[in-house]
């Protein structure tokens, strides 16, 4: 690698248009080729014989000396295999460790540590503190919405705690960010994170008390949301950035609402607060408003929230609450309310004033009356300026101003400096650029990231006392461990995974047995491995600190205990028995992935090789479902194209050696639903003629319901009682309905449609009838998975049982009796009742000028999607709008409004809901014209005929199939069915 | 009426009295749609049209075919196996046989004929095991026939001449393929083995004007018993281009076959097929496969159709089902295609040093309810004709998937390959294990960490299934129950319940396993007391039901 072009890390640091530079930049990460051939020296001694002296010599005069010659004869037929075998050393990943582990192989550890980037502490000293004072740890996640300044951020940290090289070799020309979190080869050609990744520093506070700082640096882009839950998963409070130009977005706004269905604290972090300034030119009274307004937006939002109830955090953020932080990632400075009283306390001198009661002065309705120098809660008729702009904003307003038109040998700015900081800046540092200038003006003054520790200090419980949430944990005995593989992380030649783990109890030791417990170990008991903890790292972006012993609230890397897990893990001591024991509930990751593409490999025989990628992906992606459909298809799921885009990145060249997949246009899931109720009872029996059931459809047309079911906030393991007052009192519905709720489907018992039991005591043997619950729940679950229409799944319907004989005899109503005959009952009773089918719809949000609006919303009606409203962010030019847009249709949505509006709109689009696609999907009769767009009234019935096409199902979907003959003939007849 | 004592065998079919109790025939009307007949014939018009449709006059003269004594007759005791479709006519076949042959009023002759109904596999395929339950030295076959070469017995087969309508035959034909754009496309005639004698006639017609066509002759395997009647395969016997028991004619005088290096897979996958009549799905599947499109006559309606056939990828999903299963169940649906019992025996072994655990189901006709019966049984495969006697589930009724031995042997290999191929054929099915076996052997490895592996990731639901290999903790369990022998004189258990394994005789039982996790546990389990300890007296042994399923002895008490 040619040093002068890259940064340790692989970064291109040259000029970045400088074609031969890209280009190299990208065989340097994939690949190096380097000569191997002892095979061909054979080849080339038995040519010498044949050929002589003269070819040989000829070479010698031709090539220097440490050319390797290689003589082949031109006549030998060409052989398959290369003659010189390429080594192919796949490198997609940054990770420094590496190259000193190779470098260092005979050294033993020691040399690792002191071959890993120099910090300003003790590495030694931070893991003995990790250990031994576990409440000293603070485990934060960092989110928000996509270019919100996370990964800047933790540059920031990076670039204070670790020793001055390691930003070095950045000159104005090209003053990109280091993004020192985002090391997958993906993350940096795009320049956005796409995975979560962990780093662990140690920070220190006010009073310069040391704290480990675990920090969980997650993707802003909506299709990633899956790492950033399980992100939150692994921690104790998060730090929600928030860009103050654009406000709070839709996307924020689900953060907080997933960060108190979660339970965890929400510290606010208002970021870029230099562009209110530097590019909106705000006055500084508006400037105020602005951030207040913000911080009204996170609590309204948090005050409306479903689970706010039982939310154990504050309930408000506030900067007098110490649980918001003024930011500027990019000028590399932080501070809260506190810190800066701080400043002022410090550098002034003044003793004797209590700094938490001047902070609290510092926001809000107090007003700072200069000549009495009292503060005041009256403005005076708007005389008097605000605490906070006269202590805070206009201090910064002024050194901005200053900064920027600083010249050499003017003694405004450092006068400035000196008069209120009390700091000086050496002469060099003036004649710099002014934006280079103005970064070191604020790291002069507000000198560390002590504000932002503080707070998090406060608000964040440590994990000696924070809850441990996703499992009932109450009864655990001291001496057991307790831990959570949150996510995998590939290594970074993709050999191998490694977990990152949150420990909750107990250690984790290098070299000691522990039990793996798998996502489905619930349903599953054998689906747990007694592994051996290989490796223990702590992670430092782009290099692993080896560790030997992980204690309680670490979050920590760990090597050689993937093998059965898929998403997520419990880990437990290995001598723990296994009876009553809970695991961690998996967050559903893929609830979300709407958008799916085949995949099959170009050549068939490497089929191996792309089932072990797609192993690969279902481990590294954790939104990504793979599965093989009835068509016999491999498909993957995802939650959108950049989402896709990335998986099929990764499947091609990181998982596989430059695999040659063929990918299908990009499809949709689907799903079927009924408008209206069942037209007539059907009754179904088992071949025997012992059991007959009758079931018939609703549609559930309560989104609400749908939303709760599907939110969790109605849950069948919960006792039935519990359940059935919420139907009544949130629902309404009657008592006798709401008791008789026996099961939701199909998947977990988190989708929207029910089955209930509607039979009358007089006419059916109840007693019977519900020893064969669990077989009719059964064939419920698997008819409401594969439904009738098209084998997708049914959602939100209704399936009432209406009556129902079950023989006396335990061998006559087996579930291979009464599953079938449930099956069939539930297909009758869907497809008498208009059936119809459903389509997943993004939700779009689009910030944008208020020019670019018209082309937006033409844009969307091409796609048959639609703005439901838009308003304008405060404060700047630009405008939110909100809208819809079908899956199906927003294939290349994000391209086409960047494209056309040239930059002035960024759209976002997320998984909204599921919405009937207009059209009947039996008319056999719909115009299906070929070669051109389908009309609106058979786009059901288009898609539906496609989808079975595509699985290979014969025929139509009919009723047909699932009733008698002799009925169905009697039902043709009188008209009902066609 | 007997006892409460008849309580049915446990785990099987339950039958009670109105299990015995025969339908009887509703309606008297008998629609012969082959024979085509006009309204309400009359008894001679019937008996000509059947003696002509079977061409009972040339099968007259095989069965009084003489031993070289000339006295006695070479067939005595003749078997007649008829296919549901064509059971009707069989009474009258019978008449007409018995008067041609003089079996009644010569008293010299002792030839006996029976009719074999309701074939309890494949209809196409002979049964030998019903013909040998009388002894039978001649099967004569009636309608269509897969001609896959049987075991032991001669038989004769009688397709029936259906009629056909040639001149609207071809017109569809040359509506399928226009003249102007398909004049030298290869397209090859085929049809099922009844319609066969009239491809020679279609062919003729249309290969003045078709450059490319060629159609498919019957051929049967020469080693074979058979004998055809009332049809004579215009094809020498060691015809050049032979597949699925069909010779290709009109191929020789293509140049580019002309060389004897030829792949007979490759020759096809550049024909088109034009077929007659509409095949059985796992016929129709193996043609879809090997044709580069296919287009089907129905000679009844006289409608052609070019779909929707069933899709191969589909079972591409199946075979993935398979490499996750636990419990695979063999699933036997013939008894006289040759190599079965060598095929049977074959599969057990792979799937056994798969880790899987198999049981072994010899079920006639086997149905949605049959199959379903067996909960713990995850994938079937089933060894059956390959002209009917497959299960290819269409519309995803069974409960379990149905895969091939084919598809289940490429679900076992340790790499997972897909060759788009479908083969069926027993001898080429076993072909191909050997060659796996062979190579195995080369790079045979060391298996002790076996108990270590991880779990199989299924591809299917993108989840890790450790289920999947039952018989993996065998060698554990085998030291286990060593020990326990020891002890086990007192025992009476007879299932042990090891660790995590229930063993039956120290074998792993997947089956036992499954039925302690359900809710009735089969006969006896109610004798348990609470602790799950068994109570020393137990059942009273009883004498079970006896015979054979026509009529058990108890029945034939209770009902003569």
């Amino acid at each position: 690698m040619d040093d002068d072009i890259y940064d340790e890390f692989g970064n291109l640091i040259g000029d970045a248009f400088d074609s031969d530079a890209e280009s190299s930049d990208e065989s340097a990460l994939e690949n190096e080729v380097e000569p191997q051939d002892e095979e061909v020296d054979i080849e080339s001694d038995t040519e010498e014989k044949e050929n002589g002296i003269d070819l040989k010599m000829n070479v010698d005069e031709t090539f220097a000396e440490d050319v390797k010659q290689i003589i082949v004869d031109p006549a030998e037929p060409p052989q398959d295999e290369p003659v010189i075998q390429p080594r192919v050393e796949k490198k997609l990943k940054v990770d420094f460790t590496d190259n000193i582990k190779s470098d260092s192989k005979e050294n033993g550890e020691a040399s690792i540590m002191a071959g890993l980037p120099e910090v300003i502490y003790s590495r030694e000293y931070m893991i003995q503190t990790m250990t031994s004072l576990p409440e000293r740890i603070r485990n934060i996640a960092l989110v928000g919405n996509l270019h919100s300044g996370k990964t800047t951020f933790v540059d920031s940290l990076v670039l204070h705690t670790h020793s001055p090289s390691i930003g070095l070799k950045k000159s104005l020309k090209n003053f990109k960010p280091l993004r020192f979190m985002d090391n997958h080869k993906l993350e940096i050609d795009r320049g956005t994170t796409i995975k979560t990744s962990p780093i662990t520093l140690m920070l220190q506070d006010l009073k310069n008390r040391s704290a480990i700082f675990n920090i969980l640096d997650t993707p802003g882009h909506a299709d990633f949301e899956d790492e950033t839950i399980a992100a939150i998963a692994a921690v104790d409070g998060i730090i929600l950035v928030v860009d103050v130009v654009e406000g709070i977005t839709a996307r924020d706004r689900s953060l907080v609402d997933h960060a108190v269905k979660e339970n965890v604290p929400i510290v606010l972090m208002l970021n870029k607060i230099d562009r209110l300034i530097l590019e909106l030119k705000l006055p500084v009274r508006d400037c105020y408003q602005k951030l207040n307004y913000i911080v009204e937006d996170v609590n309204q939002r948090l005050s409306q929230n479903e689970f706010i109830a039982n939310y154990t955090h504050s309930t408000t953020v506030s900067p007098v609450e110490n649980n918001v932080i003024f930011a500027s990632s990019t000028f590399e400075f932080t501070f809260s309310l506190i810190s800066f009283a701080d400043l002022y306390l410090r550098k002034s001198g003044i003793t004797g004033v209590d700094i938490e009661e001047f902070s609290k002065r510092l926001w809000g309705d107090y007003f700072y009356d200069k000549k009495t120098n009292k503060f005041s809660t009256n403005s005076q008729d708007g005389k008097l300026s605000r605490s906070f702009v006269s202590f805070i904003l206009e201090p910064i307003y002024k050194i901005i101003t200053y900064t920027l038109v600083s010249e050499p040998g003017d003694t405004r700015l450092p006068s400035l400096l000196w008069d209120n900081f009390g700091v000086k800046l050496n002469k060099q540092q003036y004649k710099q650029d002014p934006q280079i200038l103005l970064k070191d003006v604020f790291k002069a003054i507000f000198d560390d990231n002590k504000g932002f520790v503080h707070s998090v200090n406060s608000s964040i419980s440590n994990p000696r006392i924070s809850q441990i949430r996703g499992i009932n944990s109450q009864n655990l005995p001291d001496d057991s461990v307790l831990a959570r593989v949150v996510k995998l992380v590939e290594s970074s030649d993709a050999s191998q995974f490694l977990s990152i783990v949150r420990v909750f109890k107990g250690e984790l030791i290098v070299g000691s047995k522990i039990k793996v417990l798998g996502e489905n170990y619930a349903e599953d008991n054998e689906d747990y491995k007694i592994q051996t903890v290989e490796e223990l790292y702590l992670s430092g972006g782009r290099y692993k600190v080896p560790i030997d012993v992980a204690g309680e609230g670490a979050i920590v890397i760990v090597g050689g205990i993937d093998s059965i897990v898929n998403k997520g893990a419990t880990i437990l001591a290995a001598n723990k028995s296994l009876e009553n024991c809970e695991i961690f509930s998996q967050p559903n990751y893929g609830s979300k992935s709407v958008f799916k593409v085949a995949v099959e490999p170009a050549n068939p025989s490497e089929l191996p090789k792309m089932l072990e990628g797609l192993r690969k992906i279902n481990k590294s992606y954790l939104a990504a479902v793979i599965n093989v459909e009835e068509s016999g298809e491999h498909v993957i799921l995802a939650p959108g194209e950049l989402y896709l885009d990335c998986v099929l990145h990764d499947l091609r060249l990181f998982f596989t050696d430059n695999l040659e997949i063929k990918v299908s246009d990009p499809m949709t899931k689907f799903s079927e639903t009924v408008v209206e109720g069942s037209i007539t009872k059907i009754t179904t029996s088992t071949p025997s003629g012992n059991n007959s059931i009758s079931i018939i459809a609703e549609p559930l047309n309560d989104s609400k319901l749908s939303y709760a079911i599907e939110s969790g906030s109605i849950d069948l393991s919960q006792p039935a009682k519990i359940t059935s007052k919420i139907l009544r009192k949130d629902f309404g519905w009657d008592a006798l309905a709401a008791r008789s709720v026996w099961c939701f489907g199909p998947e977990g018992l988190q989708s929207p449609s029910l089955l209930l039991d509607d039979t009358l005591e007089e006419e059916t043997d109840k007693k019977l009838l519900y020893s064969v619950k669990d077989s009719i729940c059964q064939g419920f679950k698997w008819s409401i998975s594969e439904g009738p229409l098209c084998n997708e799944p049914i959602r939100n319907t209704k399936f009432k049982i209406l009556d129902a004989v079950i023989s006396g005899s335990e061998i006559h109503r087996s579930g291979t009796q009464i599953i079938p005959m449930t099956r069939k009952a539930c297909y009758a009773g869907f497809l008498t009742a208009t059936s119809r089918l459903m389509e997943p719809i993004y939700s779009v949000t689009v910030v944008c000028t208020h020019s670019a609006k018209a082309l937006v919303s033409k844009l969307l009606d091409g796609r048959r999607g639609n703005i439901i409203k838009d308003w304008p962010v405060p404060g700047t030019p630009l405008f939110e709008l909100e809208g819809h847009v079908p899956v199906i249709e927003s294939v290349g949505l994000e391209t086409d409004i960047r494209i056309r509006a040239q930059g002035q709109a960024m759209c976002y689009l997320t998984f909204s809901n599921w919405q009937v696609v207009p059209g009947d999907p039996l008319d056999p009769d719909c115009f299906l014209p070929s070669l051109k767009p389908v009309p609106a009234e058979s786009l059901a019935r288009d898609f539906v005929m496609k989808t079975r096409r595509r699985k290979g199902m014969t025929g139509e979907p009919s009723l047909q199939k699932y009733i008698d003959t002799n009925l169905y003939t009697r039902l043709r007849e009188k008209g009902i069915v066609r | 009426m007997a006892t409460e004592a008849g309580v049915p065998v446990a785990l099987s079919t339950y039958q009670d009295e109105s299990t015995f109790q025969f339908e009887r025939v509703k309606g008297s009307e008998i629609v012969r749609p082959h024979l085509s007949l006009g309204k309400n014939p009359s008894r001679d018009e019937l008996e000509s049209k059947i003696t002509e449709y079977y061409c009972l006059d040339e099968l007259v003269e095989v069965l009084k075919k003489s031993k070289e004594d000339n006295i006695s007759r070479e067939y005595n005791r003749i078997t007649l196996q008829f296919p549901d479709s064509l059971i009707c006519d069989s009474a009258t076949i019978v008449h007409e046989l018995q008067r041609r042959l003089g079996v009644i009023n010569d008293a010299v002759s002792r030839q006996k004929l029976w009719i074999l109904a309701d074939t309890s596999y494949s209809p196409c395929c002979i049964d030998e095991v019903a013909a040998e339950h009388v002894n039978s030295d001649l099967v004569v076959h009636f309608g269509d026939a897969c001609l896959n070469p049987i075991d032991k017995l001669p038989a004769v087969y009688v397709f029936g001449k259906p009629v056909v309508d040639v001149a609207n035959l071809v017109n569809q034909f040359k509506t399928r393929y226009p003249i102007e754009e398909c004049q030298s496309s290869k397209i090859l005639l085929m049809s099922d083995s009844p319609h066969t004698y009239i491809l020679k006639q279609v062919y003729e017609q249309l290969a003045v004007e078709y450059s490319g066509l060629c159609y498919a002759d019957l051929a049967l395997v020469p080693s074979t018993k058979a004998t055809i009647i009332g049809y004579k395969p215009h094809s020498v016997v060691d015809a050049k281009f032979k597949t699925m028991n069909r010779a290709l004619v009109g191929l020789e005088n293509v140049e580019d076959y002309e060389n004897d290096e030829f792949d007979i897979d490759t020759i096809l996958s550049e024909h088109e097929l034009f077929h007659i009549s509409t095949p059985e799905a796992p016929r129709l599947l193996q043609l879809v496969t090997k044709f580069s499109s296919v287009t089907l006559y129905d000679a009844f309606t006289k409608q052609i159709s070019q779909g929707p056939y069933p899709n191969l990828m589909r079972r591409y999903r199946y075979m993935h089902m398979a490499r996750s299963a636990g419990t695979v169940g063999l699933l036997v649906n013939t008894l006289s295609l040759a190599n079965t019992k060598k095929l049977i025996n074959t599969m057990a072994k792979r799937i056994k040093d798969a880790g899987k655990k198999h049981y072994i189901f010899v079920v006639g006709k086997p149905n949605v309810a049959k199959l379903a019966n067996f909960e713990n049984v995850d994938m079937w495969c089933v060894l059956g004709c390959d002209h009917q006697g497959i299960i290819v589930d269409q519309s995803n009724e069974y409960f379990k998937p149905i895969v091939t031995p084919y598809e289940l042997l490429l679900a076992l290999s340790d790499e997972l390959t897909w060759t788009g191929k479908w083969i069926t054929d027993f001898k080429q099915v076993l072909k191909q294990v050997d060659e796996e076996e062979d190579a195995d052997e080369e790079e045979k490895h060391d298996e002790d960490d076996d108990e270590d592996a991880p779990p199989e990731f299924d591809a299917v639901t993108g989840r890790y299934v450790s289920t999947s290999r039952p018989l993996r903790q065998l060698q554990h369990l085998q030291i286990s129950s060593q020990e326990e022998v020891k002890n086990d004189v007192e025992s009476k258990a007879l299932v042990n319940k090891l660790s995590s394994a229930v063993a039956i005789k120290n074998t792993v039982s997947t089956s036992a396993q499954y039925l302690q996790t359900r809710h009735w546990t089969g006969l006896g389990s109610d004798y348990n007391t609470e602790e799950g300890e068994i109570s020393s007296a137990g059942a009273n042994l009883e004498e079970g039901r006896g015979g054979i399923a026509r009529g058990y002895d108890y029945d034939r008490e209770v009902h003569s």
